[in-house]
């Protein structure tokens, strides 16, 4: 096919603006993993960065990693995610499959009531109430219970159940195998893609999850590292880090501290995204078009 | 002797039907229990908007107060400066964050060169998965005054440095350009992949009547994902208000209190800090209504100006 003069301008223009906008994506976090690992006096002179300034400094990396405070939040952390993905999936999975079998009595109806409960929710009041009730606050629990299911990835899930051809659980059925035999051995080898999937939505919404913590929690023995991070550039208060001074070899100022806690509370994302990135289009494509 | 073998069978049928069925309730208990606690039971705790909640009478023995809250809350001034708040900062967001994806997505859509798509498809939804916690960070250390990537900025301009996070002018600004760069690339892809449900064979027609890319893309491209597009209108106006917490307590300074206070940070704020519980439930109750209000509102003007688009 011929292409125009007009057409290729077109492409040209296209290609750089996509390439500006991509840029513009990703900058602002390799700035602040430049920063990081710069010489902190260079870096504290402003300015924008490709590269680290300076010989390469991972003294704030090392502060931030032995802090205590920071250290346990991370533990707090990968507990909330640990155990939070887990039990997600499990019940998330259970009831996605028994939403799909629509022919049962009874299961459009609970449909609806859980989208209903996307539209219109209690708030935050309440809930607060009723997860004090539940004698949950102050416990890291507080960031799993109620949370058990997100209505959104469950009906990802869903709809990828209803994609099942129904002759294959028809066989298994014939076949005498029962209902969670069927789940559990044929239907779920079957949804690996969509599995893992909204496993890694969870576990990024776990790993991000800053509000449950502040609402619910006051120790911060318990605190998750997203609120550590928060806490730690809002107050600008480095000075818990000060009584390691004397260990370290190397400089590091408030700033490079700040940014290096940054990283460490979004570098396991990062890690992950290559994952994310393998199983991920196709879970939107499902999720958003069944929508 | 054939109709003892058909009852028979009959029986066991439906013995593997029930049995079947059970499981499917069985699957579904811990779930339903789930929502009818931490989702509905929420929803019935909202009525202590009208009574005088305090934590030892509990829901039930609350003195009832009727429309008190109500009351309080029309003459509090600082509940105006929270609604008004809300709604330009919701409005904002709505009228520059929504359209932006899909112009993006009409245009990525176009690009020939695979490898290069993918890439950029990559790197644009990277903000999506990163928290505000850490986007306050970065936010931090690009527009500090002193010692972020601004500082340059203004230096090689010759300006005297302005802090954008503490300024009342510009702080909206930065709540909608934040929010704009987290959320553009994920919804960019959304509407990419509701792209690639179009018929090739609509395009490729057009190539032959003679039209150029751009009138492809008016043409077929985008009122193709129209249905989309107005599903998620809708669903953006629906949660409109609940957007944002996350954000400005992220961002938050006392300086900035008075442009970015919304209803959900009030509410944090004097509701769970300070145990003003009904008051506050008032407050909510007030929001989830408007809220209803602007979906419902949004749902009939869809279902007249565009049929599929609406959602009941």
């Amino acid at each position: 096919m011929k292409t125009s003069t007009s057409d290729k301008l077109f492409s040209i223009i296209n290609g750089t603006f996509f390439a500006c906008i991509a840029l513009l994506a990703f900058y602002p976090l390799w700035h602040v993993f430049m920063a990081s690992i710069s010489d902190p006096l260079l870096a504290g002179e402003g300015g924008f960065f490709l590269f680290p300034r300076g010989k390469i400094n991972l003294e704030a990396y090392r502060k931030v990693i032995t802090t205590a405070q920071i250290f346990r939040s991370y533990l707090n952390t990968l507990f909330v995610v640990g155990v939070g993905t887990a039990l997600n999936m499990f019940l998330t999975t259970i009831t996605a499959y028994a939403l799909s079998k629509n022919h049962v009595k009874g299961i459009t109806f609970i449909t609806l009531l859980i989208v209903f409960t996307m539209i219109f929710r209690g708030g935050m009041i309440p809930t607060f109430l009723v997860v004090r009730s539940a004698r949950l606050l102050n416990s890291l629990w507080a960031m799993i219970i109620p949370f058990l299911i997100i209505p959104f990835n469950m009906f990802v899930l869903r709809n990828f159940f209803l994609a099942v051809p129904k002759s294959i659980e028809e066989a298994a059925e014939i076949d005498g195998c029962s209902p969670p035999r069927i789940l559990f051995q044929i239907i779920l080898p079957l949804s690996v893609a969509a599995l893992v999937t909204i496993t890694l939505f969870y576990a990024v919404y776990h790993w991000n999850n800053f509000r449950a913590c502040m609402l619910y929690i006051n120790d911060d023995m318990k605190y998750v590292l997203q609120l550590v991070l928060r806490n730690l550039y809002l107050e600008g208060d480095t000075s818990f880090m000060d009584d390691l001074a004397q260990e370290s070899t190397e400089m590091f100022t408030p700033e490079s501290i700040k940014m290096a806690t940054v990283m460490v509370a979004t570098i396991p994302i990062m890690l992950a995204y290559p994952f994310i990135q393998k199983y991920f289009v196709k879970g939107i494509v499902i999720g958003s078009l069944k929508g | 002797m054939q109709i003892i073998n058909m009852n028979h069978i009959r029986l066991s049928i439906a013995k593997k039907t029930f049995l079947k069925n059970k499981w499917i309730y069985i699957f579904l208990a811990p779930g339903l229990c789930y929502f009818i606690f931490f989702h509905y039971f929420p929803m019935y705790g909202l009525h202590i908007a009208f009574k005088d909640y305090n934590v030892l009478s509990g829901f039930i023995k609350s003195p009832w107060v009727g429309l008190k809250h109500f009351r309080t809350l029309l003459n509090d001034p600082m509940f105006f400066r929270v609604f008004r708040n809300t709604l330009i900062i919701c409005f904002y967001k709505l009228i520059f964050g929504f359209p932006l994806p899909i112009v993006l997505s009409l245009f990525l859509n176009e690009i020939r060169v695979l490898a290069f798509k993918r890439s950029v498809q990559s790197l644009i939804y990277i903000p999506h998965f990163i928290s505000w916690p850490v986007i306050g960070g970065i936010a931090y250390a690009l527009l500090s005054p002193q010692w972020g990537a601004i500082a340059g900025l203004f230096k090689f301009l010759n300006v005297p440095p302005i802090n954008l996070l503490i300024s009342k002018e510009y702080f909206r600004g930065i709540l909608v350009v934040t929010t704009l760069w987290k959320t553009f690339g994920w919804n960019t892809i959304v509407y990419l992949a509701a792209l690639t449900t179009i018929d090739p064979q609509l395009y490729e027609a057009a190539m032959i009547d003679g039209a150029g890319r751009l009138k492809r893309i008016w043409h077929i491209s985008f009122p193709g994902i129209m249905p989309v597009v107005v599903i998620l209108l809708l669903l953006r106006v629906g949660t409109i208000l609940d957007t944002g917490f996350d954000q400005i307590m992220s961002l938050y300074n006392p300086l900035v209190a008075e442009v970015s206070e919304i209803f959900d940070t009030y509410t944090y704020k004097i509701g769970i800090l300070q145990w003003r519980f009904s008051y506050t439930t008032a407050v909510g109750l007030f929001k989830s209504v408007i809220g209803l209000v602007l979906i419902v509102g949004a749902n009939s003007l869809s279902r007249k100006v565009y049929k599929e688009g609406a959602i009941w």
